[in-house]
């Protein structure tokens, strides 16, 4: 999770429906300047994202040596 | 000093005690003969080698490869002397032991597991794109788990994962990932895939991949499961049973998460191609709007051509009856008023005649 809590899988959804919104029926030249900032934007948070977020990687504490720990 | 004197049982009780002494557990090399199955519980055969042979017991529920006569084994068992006399062994688990006995074993359970249908390609599920919570069984010493995630993490980051520390190897390994497994599956928030992680070995290292319990609950798991045992050559049944399963640990860490830098390229291009797009859009735009405009153009010009035209007819038609024209033509225009005595006015093209009503008749 970034630090938005949003995923970084969620973040490149927003922007292929971003993206499609250039190519659908509801495309409207008056917005399509703030929409293409707002993709802009949305790129650079992804690659951020994608450059500096790790992996939360933590050891199950239970022991599975046997069944009754 | 005499000789200890007991009673039958007693001895029996003693000899076992001391072997349990002795020996509390071993491991027995040698090959199968007279193997059978009591009433579906109890299982009995011989371990023998060219100089002797030993009889062996076990519970049903503990044989987890198949085995059958002429195989070479390798039994973790204890020695025990019967009530009746009959020394053997008590056998807690058995293992294929040499290059013949584990390809024999192993294509046995393959063949029944698969008769089963724990392989087909019906049953096997698609591993989420890009997960957010993954589980890994493994051993975190082994240099496959460091591989896997070295390249975990090289591709891809932000999420959670948690590790199951197991043995990758020997007898207690399948129990342990069986263990592991059955955890992840029963916890509340459910990992979106379980990675099997172990590094190459050789084929005795890698036959707990080949344990029927474990295989069987690899294929009976509720969360997808991916596999990435030993190398590229090296295929056990827990890679069948799997939902997906890779040649190398490395390979795992590939196929479960996207690279990173494809995905910024991915990224930077679908923003790169809107402004082309954009531009595109607004040349079109315009083109619309200069033909529009030269359309409208167009059908003003149209019409006032057409007003023009009616102009020009309506001009002709009001010369046609300019009185001027109609005399031209030969007729004559007359005033006053045509009571017979009066006088009236005659206009022609070329006279004004004054002339007088002599009769005057209705027609």
């Amino acid at each position: 999770m970034t630090k938005d809590n949003q995923t970084i899988q969620q973040k490149i959804d927003q922007l292929d429906q971003a993206v499609a919104w250039f190519e659908s029926d509801d495309f409207e030249l008056e917005q399509a300047s703030v929409k293409l900032k707002e993709a802009a934007k949305l790129a650079a948070d992804i690659e951020h994202d994608l450059d500096n977020v790790a992996n939360d990687i933590q050891i199950v504490k239970k022991s599975f040596a046997s069944d009754s720990e | 000093m005499d000789a200890p004197r007991f009673s039958v049982s007693d001895f029996i009780a003693v000899t076992n005690q001391t072997l349990e002494y002795a020996y509390p557990t071993v491991e027995v090399e040698g090959e199968v003969a007279s193997f059978k199955v009591n009433q579906g519980k109890f299982v009995f055969f011989d371990l023998k080698d060219a100089g002797g042979s030993v009889g062996c017991f076990m519970m049903l529920f503990q044989l987890r490869v198949p085995i059958e006569d002429g195989m070479k084994v390798v039994v973790t068992a204890a020695p025990k002397l019967t009530q009746w006399g009959k020394f053997s062994l008590t056998v807690r688990a058995i293992r294929p032991s040499g290059e013949g006995s584990l390809k024999k074993s192993f294509e046995l359970l393959k063949a029944k597991l698969d008769a089963e249908g724990l392989f087909a390609l019906e049953r096997k599920r698609p591993l989420p794109s890009i997960p957010r919570h993954i589980a890994i069984i493994s051993s975190p010493q082994a240099a496959g788990y460091a591989d896997f995630i070295k390249i975990l993490n090289d591709r891809w980051g932000g999420m959670r994962v948690d590790v199951a520390a197991v043995q990758v190897q020997g007898a207690d390994a399948p129990d342990q990932m069986i263990r592991a497994l059955n955890y992840f599956s029963t916890q509340e928030q459910l990992p979106e895939v379980i990675v099997i992680i172990r590094g190459g070995g050789s084929a005795d290292d890698l036959s707990a991949f080949n344990d029927e319990q474990l295989v069987r609950t690899i294929a009976a798991s509720r969360v997808p499961t991916l596999t990435g045992i030993g190398h590229e050559v090296d295929l056990s049944l827990s890679d069948l049973a799997a939902d997906v399963y890779s040649a190398t640990p490395s390979n795992a860490a590939q196929i479960i998460v996207p690279d990173r830098r494809d995905s910024i390229r991915r990224v930077r291009m679908q923003v790169q191609s809107l402004v082309p797009r954009l531009l595109s859009i607004v040349d079109q735009t315009r083109q619309g709007l200069e033909g529009r405009i030269n359309s409208s153009v167009t059908t003003t010009e149209r019409k006032i051509d057409t007003e023009r035209e009616r102009l020009r007819q309506t001009r002709r038609l009001l010369a046609e009856f300019d009185p001027q024209r109609v005399l031209e033509r030969g007729y004559a225009l007359l005033r006053g008023t045509v009571v017979v005595g009066q006088t009236i006015e005659i206009e022609t093209l070329r006279a004004i005649i004054k002339a007088k009503v002599e009769n005057y008749d209705e027609r």
